[in-house]
């Protein structure tokens, strides 16, 4: 069994004084400390990381990590799979403690990104897109704004339905200090925000966010609670969108949710909480459908209806999710299983849902190339 | 930065749409454009033949419209930048 033994999350936000490997530091430090390991005992270190190239100048992070935290001559690389590089790092610590490559596998998602104008990280992300897409002058937001148009069309859907992703991710952020913005929002203050690429408005966009997570994972589960992970599986699908095929469903979301419930043994209604990939408003409405918690079509109606609220049948996104805890890109994945985590443990203190036992975390890179769900689960 | 031997690599692909014809599938207006582009603009994507979609930007007066015609024609693709190398491309208007 693959057991979590130590979690952590830095503040997301704007941090101005933290520089990336201050982050890396933070959230290594942190989950090491968290596991009660001794750090010898670590034998592989996994950074993931998207920007560290692009934005910072900095690469080869997996030996930097080792070096900053006292991890020397440890294997040390990283993972990159855009926004889903933290959930594939997750994957891939299971794969070498499985493989018996490595007995305590430490993970840290970091990435740095308010160094540089909303141009350039605009520019930087869409190297997670094809040449095609960036030659017509996308961008993310603008990929997934031409998904919402088409499931708009398709399911007669508007705008307006979008608001109620922002709201409830604002009130789940509002009861997370860790949260980028934590504060709820009024259906007013976001149908009003300004338009980013249309018909997305700022509300229905994740923003861009310094941060880290850490976990320890181990052979064997540990600590006060057993936490193992139950399922780890990974799909991916075309980078450039034009080839999908559909435009209104992640086929890659859906395939790898489908394998993971298989691997876990769990029916999509018997998971208790999920933290799933909403980098825009649209993407949750279709991650909550493509992941068989809801009918295709009808996620906008669900969420509205307050079926993926604190309370609700099944909490989705209460970090906050990446709209309101914040996107560090490489560190989101590693972040969403920080926050099952700590859920199983019944440590969420304000936003704890009782008696959870079964949380997923639904990560996604790109515009839907590649898809990771990992099922958590307390023995 | 773009480099020259990039955009002279690109003729290759970047005329292959030039002159087809397709129908609007779907349509942003980006306002905020990334680097190497000034906002706000138009991208559509287009339906050509069966299974063959492209996305490109909107040059036409008019707004695109869902199900619109549309022909792909020759214009400069973002902004030349300090490497001064000026690319081309197919983008789309009414047909």
């Amino acid at each position: 069994m693959v057991g979590f033994k130590g979690v952590y999350q830095t503040k997301f936000g704007e941090l101005w004084d933290k520089s990336l490997t201050d982050l890396i530091l933070e959230a290594g430090e942190g989950a090491i400390k968290n596991a009660k390991i001794d750090r010898k005992k670590i034998d592989l270190v996994l950074v993931a990381n998207m920007l560290g190239g692009a934005l910072e100048g900095q690469n080869h992070l997996g030996a930097l990590a080792g070096e900053i935290l006292g991890l020397r001559n440890v294997p040390a690389f990283l993972v990159e799979a855009a926004c889903a590089s933290g959930g594939v790092a997750i994957n891939q610590a299971a794969t070498a403690i499985k493989a018996g490559a490595a007995k305590n596998v430490l993970v840290v998602g970091a990435e740095k990104m308010t160094d540089k104008n909303n141009g350039e990280v605009a520019s930087a992300l869409m190297g997670a897109a094809s040449e095609d897409e960036r030659l017509a002058g996308l961008t993310f937001v603008g990929l997934y704004a031409l998904m919402a148009r088409v499931y708009f069309d398709r399911f007669k859907a508007s705008k307006d339905d979008l608001a109620y992703v922002a709201i409830k991710n604002h009130k789940h952020a509002s009861l997370n200090p860790k949260a980028q913005y934590p504060f709820a929002v009024d259906l007013e203050t976001v149908l009003k925000s300004s338009c980013v690429a249309s018909p997305l408005h700022l509300f229905d966009c994740s923003p861009i966010t310094d941060g880290a997570a850490g976990v320890v994972i181990s052979g064997e589960a540990d600590g006060k609670n057993k936490i193992v992970l139950a399922a780890s599986q990974i799909a991916t699908d075309y980078v450039n969108l034009t080839k999908r095929e559909s435009l209104v469903e992640l086929k890659a979301t859906r395939l790898v949710s489908r394998k993971a419930y298989e691997e876990a043994r769990v029916k999509p209604e018997e998971i208790d909480l999920a933290e799933v990939h909403d980098c825009f408003s649209i993407a949750e409405i279709m991650a909550v459908e493509d992941l068989g918690f809801c009918k295709k079509g009808e996620g906008f109606k669900r969420i509205k209806a307050g079926d993926f609220d604190l309370g609700g049948r099944l909490p989705v996104n209460l970090s906050g999710g990446l709209k309101a805890c914040g996107h560090p890109v490489g560190a989101t994945g590693v972040k969403q299983v920080v926050e099952i985590v700590t859920q199983l443990r019944g440590e969420a203190e304000k936003r704890q849902v009782k008696k959870a036992k079964i949380g997923l975390t639904h990560n996604v890179g790109g515009s839907g190339a590649t898809a990771i769900v990992n099922i958590l689960k307390k023995l | 930065m773009k480099s020259a031997i990039q955009v002279w690599r690109r003729q290759k692909t970047n005329y292959q749409n030039l002159g087809r014809v397709g129908a609007v599938v779907s349509k942003t207006r980006i306002i905020e454009a990334p680097s190497g582009f000034i906002g706000p603009y138009w991208v559509v994507l287009v339906q050509l033949e069966k299974n063959k979609r492209v996305v490109g930007q909107w040059v036409d007066e008019a707004e695109p419209k869902i199900g619109m015609k549309v022909v792909g024609v020759l214009r400069r693709i973002g902004e030349a930048d300090k490497a001064e190398v000026i690319e081309y491309g197919v983008k789309w208007k009414k047909l």
